[in-house]
């Protein structure tokens, strides 16, 4: 396939997201069964859930798996259980819900207290830490959020704090707890961020970045607002940056979440930059849709590539639930760029252009223009769609270019209040006058590498 | 005479009473020798005494009998011997306190004897009696060591061990001349006597024929000693002292084939060595009376002197050399050559001569074998090193300690090798050789690059420069190698900036073509040589291969260079390729300087390879653009460069705008006077060629740096091809602009300015009323731009395609670049008539204009809607009959009058806000001033219609002198 990109996603991802893709490609039919079952048989051999390794193993070969195998599942719980015994103290505290509920209403759900009431020290919290982690390996993601979120509420400074997020932010995204698993990407956007103590480096920065980027996939097309969240996050300059640098794939996400997004559609103008400026890295149709539309204004060709685009979002883990929006909001835009460039338009070649029979064609734009979002009207004798002749307004205009005037003098007005011999510098009327001039190199050949340093 | 008798003064003093004195002042002064250890002291003192009486009586009855004839050096001699002698005695007895002081003495004396050698500018002598005797203590050491049942004394005890861990310490300095001695079978402590007269009559029995030469030869020192005093006696010695001398050479030579693995440019070498040799004179070379076989530390000696005259008034660099040459012969051991190599390599340095700055190519060359030669050895021995234990297998080059008790000397030798590190700790086992190879590698690439600098490049000697480049990138792929080896990254890096240096301006062709024609050399060469029954591989004889070639394991042969001629495991990698692991290795470990170098050169090297976006990537994260104006000279020349590749790959690719960025700069004169030193600028930005500006004198200062900064020629950047390509670039996005501007009636202050020196230009151009035919560069576009204007595209594209530089590159990139320069000028000089005419016509067909300016009608069409969408162009497509319909729309009188009025309210305000701004601002204006500003402004209130522009200019002349 082509333009899958499993393969670019998944480095991005943990062990354990790669699953759901893996299953999706099992179904879509399009790589050898064979193939992706000794994937994820791989993939499993580094987990520690080794009855789901053994399951692959059986569909794989056909065979009982290897004894190997049951040694491993052996130790495995052997493992689990000396950790338990690890964290036994803590782990008493946690499981009694009415415990932690009283104690956080007293609010002493806190280290210091529970040191000196529980014996629980600080060593018991990070054993908690690791076996939350083994947890996980083993795929109870259930029981690692619970501990991992106990474990952030009691210690607070660590080093571990960051990848305490992480792992609640995996299994909730691997529960699919949506709302959560929102919830903790903020936070860990926010961690990111944070300086202090343990704060990373650019480059560590750039890597959880693109981390969180491939992961946030997850819950911004399965979350109702996912949305304009992906718009929102992705275009802060930062994630742009990363997006630009590391993983310009995930423009594919940006492009189609803004095409689906009929509220951020003044985020178009940014993105055909970024598409425009990012063509020589990374091209998709989706992408190439896009560039056609907005940058070459070939419509034949936008229309040829709409058929793409169709065939590869429906191989797309993240993306085949918006197929269909996709599509009809991609028609809507090559309608609208088109009427507002025509003033005549045959309805028959418009048909065969939104790919739909005449009648039906006519049936739309009569929807449309009864919706009052065009200005035309249909000639259904001539089968021509005509637009509306826009004049620009005199009115209008002497409206917009006085509209100021008042505010201005009335500034005036209160600045000559002032006393003559006053030699107060009132800022309110300093225009900023030194024309700038836009020497810099980064300006012109692409904003947004500027943050990245060579180390 | 005076000099005599304070020598023998000297002499005797030593054996005085005053020994122990003597020997505190001596312990402050050799601080490696003569460490005076305090126990040592101690037992010393007490029968240093009584020892020193029988010193005294022993040698003045020597000294009674051999003071008349003998010189202060033999007497030295003499005075080492009769210590020894005690010795001898001492040992027999095996009384270890007195052994001691002895060896006190005996150390001391040598030291003295260095001195005064040192001092009084002697030839020197190998204490050849001072070895046995070192040599006769240790084998007495062993011994005993070995027989431990023999009791010892207490005190005795004592004495021994200090002894004992005294000499470890001692020998191990002078470990391979006591191998020698071992190996030359003389007994520890008998041939001393022998040897001493052997030195004095000439005649030596107990040694065999290699000493009998050497004994020959050492009479001839003498004799050459004094040359004026008295004449040679006997005519035999110098004839013996030449064939010697051939016989060895052939020795050298033979042995160097042995070693050398490119035996072609090894010949080369002994060839140029003999051609030297012989070129000097029979009489000069007897002169420095410096034989093969001169006993080793005796070598030491002589470089020490040699090194001494350097930089002297009155001292020939010229003779030097030549001793140095002749003693590299006589060197004993690893270290000694090697030092001699790297005091060859720096008289060389020494002799450049001032006017041209440079060396001659055969002393370039010499030097290259020098250094090639160090290389040799240096690998050689590293090998070795795994033989013995004693000697960890750091083998370093750069570090010291050779030259016994002449740290004196120390400060004249290292001046030049700036990095050599002196390290004295005698607990570092290295064996130490001074000089950094790593620096004596960039000096010679440094005159290699001032040779280029100050060679004609139409002459022929040129090419034979150019020709060295591969003798010296094999030489650095060679260092390089092995300062890895040696785990020096620190220096590797440096050498692989170097190297980076001499590949990054050549594309991958002509890195094929270099190849390929050197095979084809090296191919006849070994035709050649296989009929004189030499059967090595020719490839890998090949100089080019060898240097070029980064020679590593890849996996993927697509990185590999395509000759077919070779084996794919032996082709060399891909420029780009080669550079990045050269790169990697500097990033890592390099300077920060160097980093910058190697970064710029990557991105020309991308550039030039075509691969844009790469190129701008890189540029772009390193943060370079920023800083370069304060970096140092070369730097930004290498900046200049990398800019002007990357706005021809631009150019090249057909980005109009980021060519348009990256040549701006670089194409703008800096005066005001705009007019013809676009050309000259460039040369001046990118190094090429010293440019005199009218009207601005360059002080000297500046001109002797521009001279040393200034680019070899075959380095060269095409300076007309990137001018045309700088104009080309602001033509087509000058002029539709230009156009644009024209038809919406935007004020000229307004518009946007993308090439200031083309519009300059134009303006020029449009204001002649009859244009010559064109004659430079810029002609050619400025007619070209003319018929642009006009929509003539082909007229235009016909002016631009015989522009003359386009000859001056590559025809390839002119056949590739052409055609999408082409498709360009149709598609911006379709965009430039529609503006100029769009308003003479209604409608346009997609027809006629695909037919015009030979573009697809879809091309046309996508262009048109583009314009449309972008408000440039007031129209609207109509789609049944694929016309563009024009929109006309015109303002009645009433609605013309609203639209100024409500434009002249705002300029009031703005005029009202202007003048509060400049009171309350603190920038009160001068009365004058405010009081024209007043009457301007009231002049324009009585007269609605008429506010002149110029008023409001003359303004804001008023407003920026006034602030």
């Amino acid at each position: 396939m082509e333009y899958d990109l499993t393969r670019y996603i998944g480095e991005h991802l943990d062990r354990h997201m790669v699953f759901p893709l893996l299953e999706f490609l099992h179904a879509q039919g399009i790589y050898d069964e064979q193939d992706i079952l000794k994937e994820k048989y791989q993939l499993l051999q580094k987990t520690n859930m080794i009855d789901f390794a053994a399951d692959v193993y059986r569909q794989l070969t056909g065979n009982d798996p290897p004894p190997e195998l049951m040694e491993r599942r052996d130790k495995v719980v052997f493992a689990l259980k000396t950790l338990s015994l690890e964290c036994e103290r803590i782990l008493k505290v946690i499981e009694d819900d009415e415990l932690v509920n009283k104690l956080k209403e007293e609010r002493n759900f806190h280290l210091n207290y529970l040191q000196e009431h529980y014996e629980i020290t600080a060593e018991d919290l990070e054993a908690l830490f690791d076996y939350a982690r083994f947890q996980y390996d083993c795929g109870n993601y259930a029981a690692t959020c619970k501990y991992l979120s106990n474990y952030l509420q009691l210690q607070t400074h660590s080093e571990r704090h960051l990848s305490a997020l992480w792992g609640r932010l995996a299994s909730n995204i691997l529960m699919q707890e949506w709302d959560a698993a929102l919830e903790d990407m903020m936070q860990v956007r926010d961690a990111i961020d944070t300086q202090g103590r343990f704060a990373l480096n650019p480059l560590q920065q750039l890597q959880h970045r693109t981390w969180l980027i491939h992961w946030s996939l997850f819950v911004f097309f399965n979350h109702p607002t996912g949305r304009n969240g992906i718009i929102d996050l992705f275009f802060q300059d930062k994630y742009l940056n990363t997006i630009q640098t590391n993983c310009p794939h995930i423009l594919r996400y940006l492009t189609s979440a803004v095409i689906t997004n009929s509220k951020r559609r003044h985020m178009l103008k940014e993105l055909v930059k970024i598409v425009q400026q990012e063509s020589h890295a990374y091209r998709d149709p989706i992408t190439e849709f896009v560039e056609c539309l907005y940058v070459n204004y070939d419509f034949e060709g936008a229309q040829d590539l709409l058929q793409k685009c169709e065939t590869t979002l429906k191989h797309d883990f993240f993306l085949i639930g918006t197929l269909e929006e996709f599509l009809e909001n991609a028609r809507l835009f090559v309608f609208e760029i088109y009427c507002r460039i025509h003033q005549v338009i045959d309805l028959n070649m418009l048909a065969a252009k939104l790919n739909m029979d005449r009648e039906s064609a006519e049936r739309w734009i009569v929807n449309l223009i009864r919706n009052a979002r065009l200005d035309a009207k249909v000639d259904s004798q001539a089968s021509q769609v005509i637009m509306g002749v826009k004049t620009p307004s005199v009115y209008e205009q002497i409206v917009d270019s006085t509209k100021g005037l008042i505010i201005r003098t009335q500034v005036l007005g209160q600045n000559i209040q002032i006393p003559f011999d006053l030699e107060e510098p009132s800022s309110t009327v300093t225009k900023s006058r030194g024309s700038t001039t836009d020497s810099s190199w980064d300006k012109r050949l692409g904003p947004s590498r500027r943050n990245l340093m060579i180390s | 005479m005076t000099s005599r008798f304070f020598a023998t003064g000297d002499t005797s003093s030593s054996e005085s009473e005053t020994e122990y004195s003597e020997e505190s002042y001596a312990s402050g002064d050799e601080s490696s020798e003569a460490e005076s250890n305090e126990e040592g002291k101690g037992t010393g003192l007490q029968v240093g005494e009584r020892l020193a009486r029988y010193l005294r009586d022993s040698d003045s009855e020597e000294g009674e009998e051999k003071r008349v004839v003998r010189s202060a050096k033999t007497k030295q001699q003499e005075a080492l011997v009769s210590i020894i002698q005690q010795l001898k005695n001492h040992i027999k007895i095996s009384d270890w306190i007195s052994i001691q002081s002895d060896f006190d003495a005996l150390n001391r004396q040598l030291t003295k004897y260095y001195r005064l050698d040192a001092l009084n500018d002697t030839k020197k002598e190998p204490p050849k009696a001072y070895i046995s005797a070192i040599v006769l203590l240790e084998d007495f050491l062993n011994k005993t060591a070995e027989n431990k049942d023999k009791k010892l004394s207490k005190t005795n005890t004592k004495a021994f061990n200090a002894v004992k861990q005294r000499l470890k310490k001692n020998n191990r300095e002078w470990e391979e001349q006591i191998r020698k001695f071992r190996e030359s079978g003389a007994v520890p402590g008998e041939d001393l006597f022998d040897e001493a007269e052997g030195e004095s009559s000439g005649v030596d029995e107990e040694q065999k024929g290699e000493t009998d030469e050497e004994s020959w030869d050492d009479s001839g020192v003498e004799s050459s000693e004094d040359l004026e005093e008295k004449p040679p006696t006997s005519g035999g010695s110098q004839w013996l002292l030449k064939t010697g001398r051939k016989s060895s050479q052939a020795v050298v030579s033979q042995k160097e084939k042995k070693k050398s693995k490119s035996q072609a440019v090894q010949q080369q070498s002994t060839q140029s060595l003999k051609d030297s040799t012989d070129s000097v004179p029979a009489m000069a070379s007897k002169d420095f009376g410096i034989p093969e076989d001169l006993p080793e530390s005796a070598v030491d000696q002589k470089l020490v002197e040699i090194i001494a005259t350097r930089g002297r008034k009155g001292t020939s660099k010229r003779e030097s050399l030549l001793q140095l040459e002749l003693l590299l012969k006589a060197a004993k051991n690893l270290v000694q050559e090697m030092e001699i190599l790297f005091q060859i390599i720096s008289t060389h340095f020494d002799m450049i001569p001032a006017a041209v700055g440079f060396m001659s190519p055969d002393n370039w060359r010499n030097c290259v074998q020098c250094i090639e030669k160090i290389l040799n050895l240096a690998f050689e021995h590293e090998t070795q090193v795994r033989f013995v234990v004693h000697y960890p297998s750091t083998e370093a080059l750069d570090v010291s300690v050779p030259l016994r008790g002449s740290s004196e000397e120390k400060p004249n030798s290292t001046e030049d090798l700036s990095e050599a590190k002196v390290s004295l700790d005698k607990e570092d086992k290295r064996k130490i050789v001074r000089g950094d190879l790593a620096t004596v590698l960039e000096r010679i690439d440094d005159d290699l690059f001032r040779a280029w600098q100050g060679t004609d490049a139409y002459l022929p000697e040129y090419v034979e420069r150019l020709k060295d480049e591969f003798i010296l990138l094999k030489l650095l792929s060679r260092a390089q190698t092995y300062f890895e080896k040696e785990g020096e990254l620190e220096r590797a890096a440096r050498i692989a900036c170097r190297r980076i240096q001499h590949l990054y301006y050549k594309p991958d062709e002509l890195l094929v073509g270099m190849i390929q024609s050197s095979l084809q050399n090296t191919r006849k060469q070994h035709e050649q040589s296989r009929e004189e029954g030499d059967n090595q591989d020719w490839v890998s004889l090949d100089p080019v291969l060898s240097g070029l070639v980064y020679q590593e394991e890849v996996e993927d042969d697509s990185f590999r260079l395509p000759i077919p001629e070779l084996p794919i495991v032996q082709r060399p990698l891909k420029g780009e390729q080669a550079l990045l692991r050269l790169a990697v290795l500097v990033y890592r470990y390099g300077h920060e300087s160097l980093k910058s170098i190697v970064i710029l050169c990557q991105i020309y090297h991308h550039a030039l390879e075509n691969r844009f976006y790469e190129a701008r990537d890189m540029l772009l994260m390193s943060h370079l653009q920023e800083s370069i104006g304060m970096l140092e000279l070369p730097l930004q020349i290498l900046f200049n460069r990398a800019m002007a590749q990357l706005g021809l790959c631009a150019f090249r690719h057909g980005l109009a705008q980021e060519t348009l960025y990256c040549l701006q700069e670089l194409c703008t004169p800096v005066h005001t006077g705009l007019g013809s030193s676009t050309v000259a600028r460039l040369r001046e930005l990118l190094a090429q060629g010293i440019v005199q500006q009218r009207g601005h004198e360059k002080s000297v200062e500046q001109e002797r740096l521009e001279r040393n900064y200034q680019i070899p020629y075959h380095m060269y950047l095409p300076v007309d091809f990137i001018e045309m390509a700088h104009l080309i670039a602001a033509m087509v996005i000058e002029v539709p602009s230009l156009t644009r501007a024209e038809a919406q009636n935007e004020a000229p202050q307004k518009r946007k300015i993308y090439s200031r020196v083309f519009q300059h230009f134009l303006r020029n151009s449009i204001r002649q009323a009859y244009p010559s035919p064109p004659e430079n560069t810029r002609d050619y576009i400025m007619s070209a731009s003319r018929a642009f204007i006009r929509g003539h595209w082909k007229e235009a594209y016909h002016y631009i395609a015989s522009i003359r530089a386009w000859e001056s590159v590559d025809t390839n990139w002119t056949q590739s670049t052409l055609p999408i320069w082409r498709n360009i000028i149709q598609m911006e000089s379709l965009r430039t008539f529609i503006h100029s005419y769009a308003s003479y016509f209604d409608s346009l067909s997609v027809k006629f204009l695909s037919e015009w300016f030979e573009l697809s009608p879809s091309r046309v069409h996508s262009l048109i809607s583009k314009m449309i969408m972008n408000e440039e162009l007031q129209a609207s497509w109509d789609q049944p009959s694929g016309c563009v319909l024009m929109k006309r729309w015109e303002p009645n009188r009433l609605q013309s009058l609203c639209l100024q009025l409500t434009e002249k309210c705002n300029q009031l305000i703005d005029y009202n806000e202007r003048l509060l701004d400049a009171r309350s601002g603190g920038q009160t204006l001068k009365t004058e001033e405010r009081e024209e500003l007043l009457k301007s402004a009231s002049h324009w209130a009585t007269n609605a219609a008429g506010m002149k522009k110029s008023n409001a200019e003359s303004w804001l002349k008023n407003r920026t002198a006034a602030s």
